[in-house]
């Protein structure tokens, strides 16, 4: 008879991690969710999409991680579906009922498996969508970017438990894409509510936004609630201990009240939001050049060499120069002075995995648009506005200021493609007539653009 | 704390010199799960003592062995009786853990993660069995050598045959070097040769661990148990050798009809004192 020394530090419990690892398939896990996460994002550009529709800040990256979370967080619920039913398919109930380690143990070694499976593919997948930012980002805006990429993070980790949970306690192989439907579906429903609960759901409704940034003290707040929803389905995913759920389950209420009251935000135009206006990515950064100075947002600042050469060229013109000696980027809520011409909100118009703007062409046709479009702060002048053809004449106008040979869509191509071709055939008089229309739309004189519509 | 020796099929005294006594006590076992199966599966005091050795389980389908199995797993309770395994009791949480360190059990229906290889699985189930070993990976791959395995250590569970499933199954079972193994049809569905391998397995066990092997077919008892014991209708209803029984066959009224050119006369006589003994307690309830 031989008697062992029971070992100080137990090899073994790291093996079986190890194993848990390599038969969970966490490589997969990771490989697939970064996968089907690029091909979200390569597809929402061109040539898939018209437009580029990307912007490169950590903010509106946060923003695209948030809309990305609407697909893979469901795919990873029903991901840990499928790996906690392992054992019912396998058969293997009764032989582990008859080992020793508690249930708890085992459980949180598969539990620990799947949570390094979805963070080491939120983690991939966030780099994929760093990559894409990184030669476009400008260095604007608070860090608090990084608290919406833990919250989207943790969101992942909820859907995580919730399939894990729901792979425990109901047996069948239908589980794990019944899990991603019902989470995809229960993530995309909130959309459809105008209320502060909606930010509550763990995927897919954060307000991030480029120009924004959360509240200091929801991202604690936040953090701790999704964990509490993390507690809650780990407890239920064990059996003997699912009425230890509560305790998490209260937490989680009490978390959830401050962040379903918060106070609307004054001048701010998504109202009561777990986020707010970022002031130092809302500021304005500007260059001066041969008089004419060009401004963006300090979170676009990356873009303002390509936009002010494109703003340059019909702001020193005759006609620009005459009438504005600025170009201001424009965003929803926040007015351009006067006297400077509106350019394009330039979210939406970074390139992916390169820096520069997407399509210089069209922020030349929106500026060129912005510029035609008369400054009216009244609705009811604006309604006029559209109610005659001076509309008419504000696409022509745009074409002639870009010097292009075709029309932005309009109404009536038929009119203003003709009057586009008047302009074109007198050029030295077209120059007093859209001087005329500008100083008119300048001042939202209607009944001016009016008459001078009639003007040969 | 304890310590005790550990390696496949290893002695177990424990340190601090307490003797178990058998390894397994069953008294008055009464198992009624009529409320919650179609089919009524019940144990009716039902009295069973064994020690190191390997012992045999026969009865026909639906004699209750499964259930006594489960029983002595820890897997299900009894509805009322002793059960007293290694000298501790079944009913409370502490005692359970001790149990269960020290069992080792291959389920009639023995389920498996296919995707796991044989030393994944075994090393597993060592884990759960929270073996104390100073090199357990030593232990597994003594586990599967033991049952023939090794050049299949790194194949998943799923590319098995029925065969070696069963064997990475028995491995373990084994690993743990338990005091009591649970062997539930360890032969169901498996080829003939397959069986005549799994019998030589079972004869090579040690002397130094209590084995059951529950089945219904004879010729697993008659060729590796020291023991047999009979059930029928949740009862225990003849205890005694595998001579013993063949001894009752052969002066029992109720013969099998063979003919004269058969070899397996020894299975024949073992046969016909499987179905006297049955026969006997039948006409006396």
């Amino acid at each position: 008879m031989t008697i062992h020394q029971i070992p100080q530090r137990p090899r073994l419990g790291v093996r079986i991690l190890m194993i848990e690892l390599r038969r969970s398939n966490i490589v997969w896990i990771v490989l697939g969710l970064t996968a089907i996460g690029t091909v979200l994002l390569v597809a929402k550009h061109p040539p898939f999409q018209r437009y580029s529709g990307w912007t490169s800040t950590w903010a509106d990256g946060a923003g695209w991680l948030n809309a990305a979370s609407l697909v893979l967080g469901p795919l990873t619920g029903a991901t840990a579906a499928w790996i906690a039913g392992r054992e019912t398919r396998g058969n293997l109930q009764e032989l582990l009922e008859s080992t020793s380690r508690p249930t708890a143990q085992r459980v949180l070694a598969n539990w620990v498996s799947v949570l390094i499976g979805v963070t080491g593919g939120y983690l991939a997948y966030a780099l994929v969508v760093a990559t894409a930012i990184i030669p476009g980002v400008s260095n604007a805006g608070s860090n608090r970017w990084l608290g919406d990429w833990l919250l989207i993070g943790l969101g992942w980790v909820v859907c995580a438990g919730l399939g894990y949970a729901a792979g425990r306690l109901v047996a069948g192989r239908l589980v794990a894409p019944m899990v991603g439907l019902g989470l995809y579906g229960a993530s995309a429903a909130p959309a459809y509510f105008n209320a502060q609960w909606v930010q509550l759901a763990p995927v897919a409704h954060l307000p991030s936004a480029g120009g924004r940034r959360l509240i200091e003290w929801v991202v604690p707040v936040a953090s701790l609630w999704l964990l509490a929803l993390v507690g809650v389905t780990l407890l239920l995913s064990i059996p003997g201990k699912r009425r230890w759920s509560i305790l998490p389950a209260i937490a989680a209420i009490v978390l959830a009240v401050p962040l379903v009251n918060m106070d609307t935000s004054p001048n701010d135009y998504l109202g009561a939001s777990w986020s707010e206006i970022d002031p130092s990515a809302s500021r304005l950064v500007c260059t001066t050049d041969q008089g004419v100075t060009v401004c963006v947002y300090a979170n676009h600042s990356e873009l303002l060499p390509d936009v002010a050469a494109v703003a340059k060229e019909m702001l020193t013109g005759p006609l620009g120069r005459s009438h504005f000696d600025s170009a201001v980027e424009s965003r929803y809520g926040i007015p351009v002075p006067v006297n400077a011409v509106a350019l394009p909100d330039l979210a939406g118009h970074f390139r992916t995995f390169r820096s520069g703007l997407a399509d210089p062409a069209l922020i030349r046709e929106i500026t060129a648009a912005n510029l035609s479009l008369p400054r009216c702060a009244d609705e009811t002048s604006i309604n006029a506005f559209y109610s005659n053809n001076a509309a008419l004449l504000s696409y022509a106008v745009a074409a002639a200021l870009i010097g292009g040979s075709s029309l932005p869509p309009s109404p009536d191509p038929s009119s203003a493609g003709a009057l586009l071709d008047r302009l074109r055939s007198a050029p030295s008089a077209s120059q007093n007539w859209v001087a005329d229309y500008l100083d008119a739309s300048n001042q939202c004189d209607v009944p001016a653009l009016a008459r001078i519509g009639q003007r040969p | 704390m304890t310590t005790s020796a550990h390696g496949p099929m290893g002695n177990h005294r424990d340190v601090d010199g307490r003797d178990d006594g058998p390894a397994v006590v069953v008294r008055n076992l009464v198992v009624d799960l009529g409320s919650r199966r179609r089919a009524a599966l019940t144990i009716n005091g039902l009295d069973l003592t064994l020690d190191v050795g390997i012992h045999g389980l026969l009865g026909p389908n639906g004699a209750g062995k499964t259930t006594l199995m489960r029983v002595l797993a820890t897997v299900i309770s009894p509805s009322s009786g002793e059960v007293r395994l290694f000298g501790r009791g079944t009913s409370d949480q502490a005692s359970l853990r001790k149990i269960r360190r020290e069992l080792g059990y291959l389920p009639q229906s023995f389920g498996y993660y296919p995707r796991f290889t044989v030393r994944e699985f075994v090393a597993y189930f060592a884990w759960l069995k929270e073996l104390r070993s100073p090199h357990p990976m030593r232990d597994v791959d003594l586990a599967i050598d033991r049952v023939g395995l090794s050049k299949k250590a790194n194949v998943r569970m799923k590319s098995l045959s029925g065969g070696m499933l069963r064997r990475a199954g028995l491995a373990q079972a084994m690993v743990n070097a338990p005091k009591l193994l649970l062997l539930d049809e360890p032969t169901a569905g498996l080829d003939p040769e397959q069986r005549l391998d799994f019998r030589a397995l079972l004869r090579d066990l040690s002397a130094d661990t209590a084995v059951l092997v529950s089945t219904h077919l004879i010729e697993d008892v008659a060729t590796a148990c020291t023991s047999v014991n009979l059930m029928d209708s949740g009862r225990l209803v003849w205890s005694g050798s595998p001579g013993e029984l063949e001894k009752l066959g052969a002066a029992g009224a109720i013969r099998t009809d063979r003919t004269a050119d058969t070899s397996a006369m020894g299975i024949s006589d073992m046969e016909a004192g499987y179905s006297e003994a049955l026969a006997r307690n039948r006409e006396q309830n």
